[in-house]
């Protein structure tokens, strides 16, 4: 969600700028400033000198600094020295390891999901394998940072990790040499029924822009093109000149894709498609969701704002800040807004205003209408809005529900162990069989799903008791218990239809890890079938375009 | 709110001058030089380059308590502006009119006249609003700045004017300020022949010197063969009064406390310096979940002294000291400095905190120690009564109506009607005046909404989303209409504390505090409770008495 790279100014030359300009105006603000910091440093000195235990200096500091970056909003962080080098990498997208995606297990941090080709990948390394050691160093309970930071080194390097994996009762050594890994942006390029081509973007990393104008020109090449979808699900965002790139794909150059407005005027800027398309005139659908944020909101909205695709999914995030680091002394580093942005009809997609820290949703009467290249009505103050909603706001809760306790994933685990030969990535599929395999597992495991009304049920019981109103309202109180304590079974029946798909893509990644989870998450996905019917169908398209 | 006094930190700062270098490794101060640098380069970023206008004073406000509120609740900072009423709670007196005053549905209204003040004298009363200071009206400014203008040095002087909502009186009043000096001290009597009975609000200036003149005055008077001393929501105060009490009941040169520091140098032991005045007589001290710090290191020192007998209920736990340092600009920050341990060796602290959140010390992690006489009592929890009295329980009604200042403007309004009542000892309310009340509180307390009511209206809002108000809608409406009806009992089931919750508030504004304690004293659970223990010898004696 950085453009740091791109737009690096210096923090001293900065300074020097601001010191130039600001003259008599911020004198006030220059002695507040002082005048704080000298306090600040009092008490700090006190605390380190008196306090009647010992205390940790840098992590007081950080405690500081991070609820006053935090009171501003949730962007604007301190990057602690040692964790410079991680932050780096996750910008730039390449660092030497062993290629995989992990999270945090219950005891071990587990992977998640191996990239391809990574030495992960190569050296046999499964979703689900829980990493008991590495280098001999036991890594129970370990944070994730800790452990990734031990599978990270230089390149060209021996590391040897030890793992707990699902039916085998033995731990198992795998050795790997450290790569330089790069993340490739674009993990899925393909054809879907009837000559729609389809480009997955997972992150605007360096190059997003260059590989999906090579991918479109690809599938232009060797197919008979009808439309293209561009899948924006899941990614949230990047370097803003690689969406600039993307954008750039699909419209002429010289269009205004998005302008950067902050506290200092001389620093806005307009980012214009500074190339030769690849295509103008292919229709083309953009599929976003609800994690869908910045950089993917930037070429979302510039698509929509001139109706150039039609938009198809959930409202997106809604992040309309700019953030920008700058160098602290020691190593560390702070990212920080320094603008908003603004995309071709004018508006932000900033969702939430921040109150001291607390986010606040923009109020509907607040948002204003704003108008896109071709006239159509479009709002400010809450991401892009697909111009056709596919709603999942009542799959939401069970789903996190289901994430909660890692339920999908613990079941594809035990899937993959139950049956060692499954059909080919292309043709792998579940079936309703699974589907009720599933509701039994997540059953006996003990799921769970609380509804709100359950939980407020919970707290009223607790207030009931507090003042003692108990014998007056059992009646009652019993009553509600047997309405609202329905099983979580139902639920996950009425969801069937998202849930398949989650099931069937998290059941694929076991076997064929990234490319196969985003191919068997488009079989049987009810916004891939939309974005196909609207691509089918030109007169549908055009219409929402208002052509 | 334990401070050890300012002068004896002032030495503590030399003696540390000496050997700090020595003391702190040159890589913490690297670390520390380095952090503050860190810091300060953040601050100067963020107040320059974010993308809005920023607070930088609101900035540096909300860095210092997030700083310090991962330490613990006590270590704060106080700016220039809030350095007035920290000084005022410090010393439990400062230079002003003699008024309290609380914000109360957006007016500034007096809900204290301390005695012998300025405002007293000038029949300000309770319940008066403030509205304008020195020809400034004071609408919209917060209630701090409000009492803070209102403070000066004494003889100074200052224009108010007060609105009487009661009488729609306007008052215009020329007051010349005064030393204010809330009294910590406020009642001190017989219960019967033999019971010298002793209340302490504060551990403020001269804390030790008012209750020796009160035990004092009861011995030339009465004579009294047992004493009751009342700590009972005595949130604490300086520590060396905390002592001087102590000293009252044991002779001279008893270790009381110690305070251990992060340096050992620094540890301090206080002992009883002066004579004892009554090493012998039966003592009960009087404690509850808000006895704190100091009441709890004069309860447990005589506990651990097996010198007083403790009934009530456990102490609150806090066994943790502060100090307080200028940190420039008149700012100042209260830090913890210590922890203290009673004589038994063991500290009452009862929570840790990790994160600046509070997590209960474990039982099983809390350790035995033993008082003088052999008795078993433990760390970590506060002190544990030798004799429990259960908690006196407060209706709903009762805390709604305080939720709601019934009692208060209750009792305003009769204030303005009687020139003055019976005797705080035999006041009561007639039947007139509790139906007067109850008809003015229930079209309140009906719409008043309990916890539970407000979790009903989330239930049905969540149901509602939900899709299941069709089934739970009835249920609902049912549960609502048995609370009404219960509400609807309640100023005859509870009338006994409504009416004592009425009169107490009345007496307050006729006779302060000390009235209100003579008030309550007949009907007073933990009072008549300990008078029974005492009128017993031998469980007295038992109590004191190591079980074998």
């Amino acid at each position: 969600m950085n453009w740091i790279n791109r737009i690096k100014y210096r923090v001293a030359f900065f300074l020097i700028v601001l010191l130039g300009m600001m003259g008599v105006s911020t004198q006030l603000n220059d002695f507040e400033i002082a005048k704080n910091l000298e306090i600040f440093s009092n008490i700090y000195r006190e605390l380190n000198t008196y306090y009647a235990d010992e205390i940790d200096p840098e992590y007081l500091m950080e405690t500081g600094a991070n609820a006053m970056l935090h009171s501003l909003d949730p962007y604007t962080t301190f990057i602690p020295a040692d964790e410079v080098a991680a932050f780096n990498s996750s910008i730039s997208g390449q660092y030497g390891g062993i290629g995989t995606a992990v999270f945090s297990g219950k005891e071990y941090v587990t992977i998640s999901l191996p990239y391809e080709n990574s030495p992960a990948q190569k050296a046999g390394l499964k979703v689900g394998d829980q990493i008991v050691t590495i280098d001999g160093k036991d890594m129970k309970n370990k944070p994730m940072g800790e452990v990734s930071n031990a599978m990270r080194g230089i390149p060209n390097t021996p590391v040897n990790i030890q793992v707990k994996r699902y039916g085998t009762p033995q731990l198992i050594d795998i050795s790997l040499e450290r790569e330089i890994i790069q993340v490739n942006n674009t993990p899925y390029v393909g054809v879907l029924d009837n000559n729609i081509g389809y480009i997955n973007l997972s992150t605007f990393s360096s190059n997003a822009g260059n590989n999906v104008a090579n991918a479109l020109q690809q599938l232009n090449k060797n197919n008979q093109l009808e439309g293209v979808v561009l899948d924006l699900r899941g990614n949230t965002g990047g370097l803003l000149t690689e969406a600039v790139n993307v954008v750039n794909v699909f419209v002429k150059k010289g269009s205004v894709v998005v302008k950067i407005k902050g506290r200092d005027k001389a620093r806005d800027r307009v980012f214009r498609t500074l190339n030769p398309s690849v295509d103008t005139q292919i229709p083309l659908v953009v599929l976003i969701d609800k994690s869908s944020a910045s950089a993917s909101e930037i070429v979302a909205g510039a698509i929509q704002d001139l109706d150039r695709g039609v938009i198809i999914g959930q409202r997106s995030f809604g992040k309309g800040l700019v953030q920008n680091t700058r160098d602290l002394p020691s190593g560390a580093k702070i990212k920080l807004t320094t603008a908003r942005y603004y995309i071709p009809s004018d508006r932000s997609i900033q969702a939430l205003e921040y109150d001291n820290g607390k986010p606040r949703q923009i109020a509907d009467s607040l948002k204003v209408a704003y108008k896109t290249k071709g006239g159509r009505k479009v709002y400010d103050g809450g991401g892009i809005a697909p111009d056709i909603t596919i709603s999942k706001k009542a799959y939401y809760p069970i789903l996190s529900s289901l994430l909660e306790d890692n339920h999908l994933f613990e079941y594809a685990i035990r899937y993959n162990n139950d049956n060692r030969a499954v059909a080919s990535l292309e043709q792998f599929e579940i079936t309703d069989q699974t589907f009720e395999d599933f509701i039994q597992f997540v059953q006996k495991r003990g799921f769970n799903y609380e509804t709100n009304t359950e939980k407020v049920l919970t707290k009223l019981k607790e207030k009931v008791e507090k003042e003692e109103y108990n014998t007056i309202l059992a009646p009652q109180l019993k009553a509600i218990k047997t309405v609202v304590n329905r099983t979580g079974e139902q639920e996950l029946r009425n969801q069937k239809q998202f849930l398949m798909t989650d099931l069937q893509r998290q059941i694929a990644a076991t076997y064929y890890a990234r490319k196969g989870a985003i191919i068997a998450g488009l079989k049987n996905d009810v916004e891939t079938a939309k974005a196909l019917e609207v691509l089918h169908n030109l007169n549908q398209y055009k219409n929402i375009l208002g052509k | 709110m334990l401070r050890i006094i300012q002068s004896k930190w002032l030495l503590l700062l030399l003696v540390v001058g000496g050997f700090f270098a020595l003391s702190i490794d040159g890589n913490r101060l690297l670390k520390i030089s380095q952090s503050m640098e860190n810091f300060a380069q953040t601050y100067r970023i963020i107040n320059y380059q974010y993308v809005d206008e920023t607070d930088p004073n609101k900035l540096m406000r909300t860095a210092i308590d997030s700083m310090l509120g991962h330490l613990d609740p006590y270590t704060n900072y106080f700016s220039e502006a809030q350095m007035v009423r920290v000084k005022m709670g410090a010393k439990g007196g400062w230079d002003g009119i003699g008024v309290e005053l609380r914000e109360i549905n957006g007016k500034a209204v007096v809900v204290e006249v301390v005695e012998n003040t300025p405002a007293e004298k000038n029949k300000i009363q309770v319940g008066d609003i403030l509205t304008e200071i020195d020809g400034t009206t004071i609408d919209d400014q917060p209630i701090e700045s409000v009492s803070q203008t209102l403070q000066g040095k004494a003889g100074t002087k200052v224009n108010v004017k007060f609105i009487r909502t009661a009488t729609e009186e306007t008052l215009d009043l020329e007051l010349e300020r005064a030393k204010v000096i809330k009294k910590n001290v406020p009642y001190y009597g017989m219960l019967d022949e033999r019971t010298g009975y002793i209340v302490l609000t504060t551990f403020s200036q001269s804390a030790g010197a008012n209750v020796e003149a009160a035990l004092k005055a009861l011995q030339d008077e009465h004579e009294p063969t047992q004493v009751i001393l009342d700590l009972r929501n005595n949130g604490g105060g300086f520590l060396i009064e905390a002592v001087n009490i102590c000293n009252l009941f044991v002779p001279k040169g008893n270790e009381i406390v110690y305070t251990r520091n992060k340096i050992e140098k620094w540890d301090r032991s206080f002992k009883t310096i002066n004579n004892v005045v009554d090493r012998t007589i039966p003592l009960v001290v009087l404690m509850n979940g808000s006895s704190a710090s100091a009441s709890e290191i004069v309860a447990g020192a005589l506990q651990d002294l097996d010198r007083a007998v403790l009934a009530g209920r456990n102490s609150f736990g806090k066994g943790l000291v502060q100090n307080t340092k200028d940190v420039g600009y008149s700012s100042k920050v209260k830090l913890t400095t210590a922890k203290y341990y009673i004589p038994s060796g063991r500290c009452v602290q009862a929570l840790e905190y990790k994160n600046g959140k509070p997590v209960s010390i474990a039982d099983s992690l809390r350790k035995e120690f033993e008082t003088k006489s052999g008795r078993k009592v433990y760390d970590g929890k506060g002190l544990e009564p030798d004799f429990k009295i259960e908690a006196v329980k407060v209706p709903l009604v009762v805390k709604a109506a305080k939720a709601k200042n019934l009692f208060f403007d209750y009792a305003t309004q009769y204030y303005n009607k009687h020139d003055s009542i019976v005797a705080a000892k035999e006041f009561e309310i007639t039947e007139t005046d509790y139906q007067a009340f109850v008809k003015k509180a229930t079209p309140i307390w009906a719409d008043y909404k309990t916890d539970t009511e407000k979790m009903l209206d989330e239930l049905e809002k969540q149901s509602k989303k939900e899709g299941t108000l069709q089934e739970l809608g009835a249920e609902i409406k049912a549960a609502r209409s048995a609370i009404d009806q219960d509400k609807k009992t309640a100023f005859v089931q509870y009338k006994k504390e409504i009416k004592e919750a009425i009169e107490q508030e009345i007496v307050g504004r006729y006779y302060y505090m000390t009235g209100q304690v003579e008030n309550r004293l007949a009907r007073d659970k933990d009072v008549l409770e300990v008078l029974k223990l005492l009128s017993d010898k031998d469980k007295f004696n038992q109590l004191l008495t190591p079980s074998k």
